[in-house]
């Protein structure tokens, strides 16, 4: 997802090849339909806009942290809570919302709330339809000017709001935390930062309250597309599939429901098991069959041309470019016995067990966030990592039980 | 590496087995329900199929459980994994034997704090009924419960040396919480590596153990009892081989496993009747069993018990009908097909169909 999402202009793209990506079929997860789920991105709006509604106009930041397996839609559900935010800013008593988007692998250069002040201005200037500001005034702005200047506040208007998703947080805690409390100590009244963080818990956490002891931080974990009763909700990834083929071919030529799918087609998607990454690619690998994209409506599909082993085919190849290296390192670190006995498990009828402290399985790795330096901490940040640590001790002076959970 | 330590790699699903209730409940009242799971609690380690091929597909042969099931029993699991695939007989009795054999590797591969109850074999199928005595299920369950005590024997100094690496660690991490110097952290590293090293010998020597210590392999396909006992381990009977599918050698007990009926009608999205399997499908499916029972003459006491699998649905007299066997039966039916055989082999053998 580019940092600054501008959205508009790739809704409004209509050639397939801008859609698809670096492999034959590919989607871009951000260009389709967003499907929310289950209860995630409600939990979130809960957490950061609820406390917007209060009487006295104070706001008191929460910090939320988004986790869970890869392609699940984390990174997207930063972008969704803006879209939720300015859908609903009138009721929010909002004049205005912006969105700002980081990345903290790539955007290695943030380290303090200085540098992001800076990397918001220098990237917002290119985006379109934004002011610039000149150097002078960069300088003596605050972060809390930026997020007006950013909302479009002008003087004597209404309350505004930026939200500001930081994803995969994971690559540098120490900055997150400073950006973190940089909010938290901002005058909400007339311009609010709602931070949303996305990504991994890093080999140093356990525990998000490892990373954040703050009494307002808020995990929220985002599996796959699950039913309110934990089983797999086929029907959403039904819709995300049909959302993907959309996106690409412009017209809704796959059935409404699942049920009315074609056998093999309602057997793919149940195999993805709510995967919402798998469920895009199959979409896309749908969109390149040439009876789909000829056809107007559902009705059209010759299903007998439909090749779905193709489309199988397709999807595999796709989720094996784009996941080669971290399954690599799976390997890597698993090793062949931990390998044979992760797949062992996946294939066999029972749950296993995640308490902590009295068991005995596998390798262990360490949990001593309070102690310990995330392992991507780099050398030069040594001093704040420093300081990281003493407020860790301040904030959360208990050491834990180490997390032997079981199964590999 | 632990269950959290998948989960930040960020490739496992966890499926919690007890619903989350407090999912509406306020963050702030102690309780964290938005919490990753892997705190407590009791979760299925899913991974979403194209990811399990693209696991799968990607492993040395060695890494891979059943390498040898494409020379024994004609079916490899990545073929198996493949969904757009003929789901016929062949599919369906692959997937009810190495299910079965998958649940007794993870038995025996899982530490004691982490293993199921296990007090009958049938414990290895949950969601299963068994009709008939269960005496022998519950030798057969001995069995592999001997297994695994073999296993945590002969791996007790691998173990020893790991929890010494823990103490280690967890000793050098207080040290580091209370001095925080340079040298204490360095230790705390060393240890740290230390850590990783033990227990990932730890896990391999269990697998190794696994290898020695149990009969968990797949064999070349054979109808007669007296080979079966001979050859040891697991496989699919012969084509054409009236009475049982598949069988599990378990000591000197045999396991006979038969799969019959696939699911036709609408409720399975295919053409054909709603029928599902009947009393007297049961007691056809036993008889022939008996028939075979006869052919075996005197070796037929090796025979512990049968699992009788369809993926029809079945009323409850269909499952009673199979208390008139003379030897235990374990059924499993539709409604239980994913519980007893697990999502990946479930699903596959739910959707077996008669060619």
């Amino acid at each position: 997802m580019p940092y600054y999402v501008r959205r508009l202009e790739t809704e409004t793209d209509e050639h397939n090849d801008r859609l698809t990506g670096r492999y034959k079929n590919e989607v871009s997860g951000h260009l389709v339909t967003y499907v929310s789920p289950g209860e995630a991105l409600h939990r979130a709006v809960k957490h950061l806009v609820s406390p917007l509604m209060s009487i006295d106009k104070r706001y008191t930041t929460r910090r939320v942290y988004i986790s869970g397996p890869t392609g699940s839609g984390k990174s997207r559900l930063g972008w969704e809570l803006y879209c939720k935010v300015d859908r609903d800013k009138r009721k929010l008593g909002l004049v205005n919302v912006a969105f700002v988007s980081i990345n903290m692998a790539k955007d290695t250069h943030i380290k303090t709330v200085a540098d992001l002040v800076q990397h918001i201005l220098r990237t917002r200037a290119t985006a379109s339809g934004v002011p610039e500001l000149n150097s002078v005034e960069t300088h003596q702005l605050s972060f809390e000017a930026v997020a007006r200047h950013l909302a479009g506040w002008k003087a004597g208007g209404g309350r505004t709001a930026l939200v500001l998703h930081v994803d995969e947080f994971q690559h540098n805690p120490s900055t997150v935390l400073l950006i973190q409390d940089a909010i938290a100590a901002m005058n909400h009244t007339n311009s609010v930062i709602l931070p949303i963080c996305t990504g991994l818990y890093n080999k140093g956490f356990r525990h998000h309250k490892d990373l954040d002891a703050s009494d307002h931080s808020h995990a929220i974990y985002l599996g796959y597309l699950s039913a309110a009763d934990n089983t797999t909700d086929h029907d959403a990834a039904w819709e995300v599939v049909r959302n993907a083929t959309i996106a690409v071919i412009g017209r809704d030529v796959l059935p409404k429901a699942l049920k009315d799918a074609p056998p093999v087609l309602r057997y793919l998607v149940e195999d993805l098991g709510g995967w919402p990454m798998a469920a895009v690619q199959l979409g896309g690998q749908l969109a390149a069959q040439e009876p789909l994209k000829r056809a107007m409506s559902p009705a059209d599909v010759v299903w007998m041309h439909v090749s779905l082993n193709v489309c199988e085919a397709g999807m595999d190849g796709i989720l094996k470019a784009r996941y080669r290296e971290p399954v690599t390192l799976l390997e890597t670190t698993l090793k062949p016995a931990g390998i044979y006995k992760l797949v062992t498990l996946i294939l066999s009828p029972f749950p296993v067990c995640l308490q902590r402290g009295d068991t005995e399985e596998g390798i262990i790795i360490a949990t001593y966030a309070r102690i310990h330096p995330p392992l991507s901490f780099s050398a030069g940040a040594a001093k704040r990592t420093d300081q990281w640590h003493d407020r860790r001790r301040s904030s959360a002076p208990r050491l834990c039980a180490p997390a032997t959970c079981c199964a590999l | 590496m632990t269950v959290e330590g998948l989960l930040r790699h960020g490739f496992v699903h966890l499926q919690r087995v007890v619903p989350s209730d407090d999912a509406e409940a306020d963050d702030s009242q102690g309780s964290d329900p938005s919490e990753p799971p892997g705190e407590s609690d009791i979760a299925y380690i899913r991974f979403s199929k194209p990811l399990l091929r693209l696991l799968v597909s990607g492993l040395h042969k060695n890494m891979i459980p059943f390498c040898n099931a494409q020379s024994t029993i004609g079916q490899s699991l990545r073929k198996l994994l493949k969904t757009c695939r003929d789901y016929h007989g062949d599919t369906e009795e692959a997937a009810q034997l190495l299910s079965f054999v998958s649940a007794c590797a993870a038995y025996v591969l899982l530490t004691p704090a982490s293993r199921p109850r296990l007090e009958s074999l049938a414990d290895l199928r949950p969601g299963a009924k068994v009709f008939g005595d269960p005496a022998k299920l519950m030798e057969m369950a001995r069995g592999i419960k001997t297994w695994a005590a073999n296993v945590d024997n002969v791996t007790t100094a691998a173990r020893e040396t790991y929890k010494k690496a823990l103490a280690d660690f967890e000793k050098a991490a207080n040290r580091a919480v209370a001095v925080g110097d340079v040298q204490s952290r360095r230790k705390l590293a060393d240890c740290r590596y230390e850590l990783v090293r033990c227990s990932a010998a730890y896990v391999e020597a269990r697998h190794n153990a696994v290898k020695q210590q149990t009969q968990l392999k797949l064999c070349k396909r054979s109808s007669r009892i007296e080979d079966m006992v001979a050859s040891g381990g697991a496989t699919l009977t012969e084509a054409k081989t009236k009475g049982v599918d598949a069988w599990v050698l378990v000591g000197l007990l045999l396991y006979a496993m038969q799969c019959k009926g696939q699911e036709t009608g609408t409720g399975a999205g295919r053409a054909g009747g709603d029928k599902t399997f009947q009393p007297k499908h049961t007691a056809k499916a036993l008889t022939v069993f008996a028939s075979w029972l006869d052919e075996a003459g005197t070796d037929d006491a090796s025979v512990a018990a049968l699992e009788l699998l369809t993926t029809k649905r079945m009323t409850k007299d269909s499952k009673c009908r199979a208390s008139q066997c003379a030897k235990p039966v374990v059924v499993v039916a539709r409604d239980v097909l994913l519980q007893s055989l697990g999502m990946v082999f479930g699903g596959i053998a739910a959707r077996c169909q008669k060619r």
